[in-house]
């Protein structure tokens, strides 16, 4: 037989993993009696989250009969205390049975109605996820009632759920399911032992069952004390069915220390982490996102003159400029890149480091700020660039290989090839300056 | 009570910070769920509230005139709880609120 949990057993628990001391938790234990004493008292119900919800109820006054003296008698309406476990402790409490769904019997059991055999014939729409005969195997431990061991007190050889086979009917304990006939004698006998001795009650039930036609098929063992206990398994990471189908071993019925249950601690905390992570990660996402349209970070504006020329138009300076310079200004635009002004301006994307070369105030090529004046060359001729030309182009590429250089990438060497594809000249008359190997390889390839 | 309420209260009487409180309440609930988990029809009792403990349902049959068929309802696990003395004593008549 085993112990009984002792109120003195949960509060040492209670203790030591909340880590203060035993006189504390008692003192935290009747505090919490009193407050659901008085709740009730005041609001009728009081809940406890991950708990359950303590709640009164109003009892009608109805008859009764006195215990002792057979007397009517009538009880008065008062209130009675009621408990509702919440979901998350029935479903703990009740998880080896979590999966298991409800079986179909497919003939009528003899003492059916007859109303309800007709009924049955005719329907015909059954949920999906209902069990058939054949789907049972795994439903439960069954036994022959032939054997005279009633209380199921033996010890339990078939103990996993695996064993079993397909149930056809219930329990024929229950007086009105019973196979066969259905005696009023045999009732009677088992109230009348009931009221003699234990030895007595216990004969006169069994012999109500010698008594009675044996039915053929099968009922429903009760299990043995043992295998009600539960393995400590964290719910979340075990699946259903191999829980239900594992056998329970004598190591489970050891209290249960704070050691075993550190889960539900654990995800309770990380769900927070997880959400200030992501707020976090939303604020400074949206910052970035506002700070890189900001027209302001790029070029500042020079001191105000004293008197306010009237600036020519972007056009008319354009327009004025071209025939002495060759070069246009124009204002960037979000979204645009050096290859694109290239192209749009010059005719040839692959031309774009000229750009680069007469705007000194671009570093990275590959970064362009939008709402910037940039000097834009304009060739003489569409088709052809002159030497000069050229060769600005490959003093672009030029600045654009130092800059990879300094990024220490391995490129770098690739425009410096590009400079001597435009201009090979250049390549000889600054070789000096340039990393050899880079040369080298600029020539050769 | 809600179980802000319940928070609130204790806090007051004990002297303890609510956020404190909360974390005392969270576990003693998880203590008190993980023992019930025991023994059928054994469990605990808490003195000033009752006795918890947890029963085994057995499978029995059932007529289901939705679907029209005789089943079987699978074997569920259920926890009970039958107030103590005190507690039955000091809400039989209470008129609350409610």
């Amino acid at each position: 037989m085993s112990e009984k949990i002792s109120y003195l057993d949960l509060v040492r628990h209670i203790a030591t993993r909340t880590d203060k001391s035993q006189r504390f938790t008692r003192e935290l234990m009747k505090e919490l009696s009193d407050s659901i004493e008085s709740g009730l008292q005041s609001s009728g119900s009081v809940a406890i989250s991950g708990f359950g919800k303590f709640e009164l109820k109003w009892m009608k006054e109805r008859k009764g009969i006195h215990p002792q003296s057979g007397e009517a008698i009538t009880i008065p309406a008062q209130n009675k205390v009621v408990f509702k476990p919440s979901r998350k402790l029935r479903e703990s409490v009740n998880h080896p049975y979590a999966n298991l769904k409800p079986q179909i019997l497919n003939d009528p059991p003899a003492d059916a109605l007859e109303r309800e055999v007709i009924r049955e014939s005719n329907s015909e729409n059954l949920p999906p996820d209902f069990m058939t005969g054949a789907d049972s195997h795994d439903l439960i431990v069954i036994r022959d009632i032939s054997e005279t061991d009633v209380d199921g007190k033996a010890d339990s050889h078939i103990s996993t759920y695996r064993d079993a086979e397909p149930v056809h009917s219930v329990d024929s304990r229950l007086p009105e399911l019973k196979q066969g006939s259905y005696h009023a004698d045999s009732f009677e006998d088992s109230t009348k032992a009931s009221k003699g001795s234990d030895e007595a009650e216990a004969t006169g039930d069994v012999a109500v069952r010698a008594d009675a036609e044996a039915p053929e098929e099968i009922i429903v063992e009760r299990q043995s004390p043992l295998d009600n206990r539960v393995d400590n398994i964290d719910p979340l990471f075990i699946d259903r069915a191999e829980a239900v189908q594992k056998n329970v071993s004598a190591d489970t019925l050891l209290p249960k220390t704070p050691e075993d249950d550190p889960g539900e601690e654990k995800r309770y905390r990380w769900s927070y982490i997880s959400a200030t992570t992501l707020l976090l990660l939303a604020i400074i996402f949206a910052v970035f996102l506002s700070r890189e349209n900001d027209p302001a970070l790029t070029q500042t504006p020079g001191p105000e003159t004293v008197e306010m020329q009237e600036l020519p138009s972007v056009e008319e300076f354009n327009a004025n400029n071209i025939e002495e310079t060759g070069l246009i200004v124009i204002m960037t635009e979000s979204g645009q890149t050096l290859w694109d002004l290239a192209d749009e301006y010059i005719g040839d994307s692959y031309l774009w480091p000229w750009i680069y070369h007469l705007n000194n105030t671009i570093s990275n090529p590959n970064i362009l700020r939008a709402g910037a004046d940039l000097t834009i060359p304009v060739p003489s001729s569409k088709d052809q660039l002159n030497d000069e030309e050229l060769k600005e182009v490959s003093l672009g590429y030029v600045r654009v290989y130092e800059w990879y250089k300094e990024q220490n990438t391995d490129n770098a060497r690739y425009f410096l090839w590009a400079a001597g594809f435009y201009s090979p000249d250049l390549l000889d008359e600054a070789g000096s300056q340039f990393d050899p190997a880079d040369l080298q390889f600029a020539r050769n390839r | 009570m809600t179980h802000r309420e319940l928070i609130d209260r204790v806090s007051g009487e004990l002297d303890i910070s609510k956020s404190e409180t909360r974390q005392l309440i969270a576990e003693t609930v998880s203590v008190l769920s993980t023992q019930l988990r025991g023994v059928d029809n054994e469990g605990y009792t808490i003195p000033g509230v009752g006795t918890f403990k947890t029963r085994l349902k057995d499978i029995h049959k059932i007529y289901n005139p939705h679907y029209g068929k005789y089943m079987l309802v699978p074997p569920k696990r259920v926890v009970e709880f039958s107030p103590g003395k005190e507690l039955k004593r000091n809400t039989k008549f209470n008129k609350s609120d409610k």
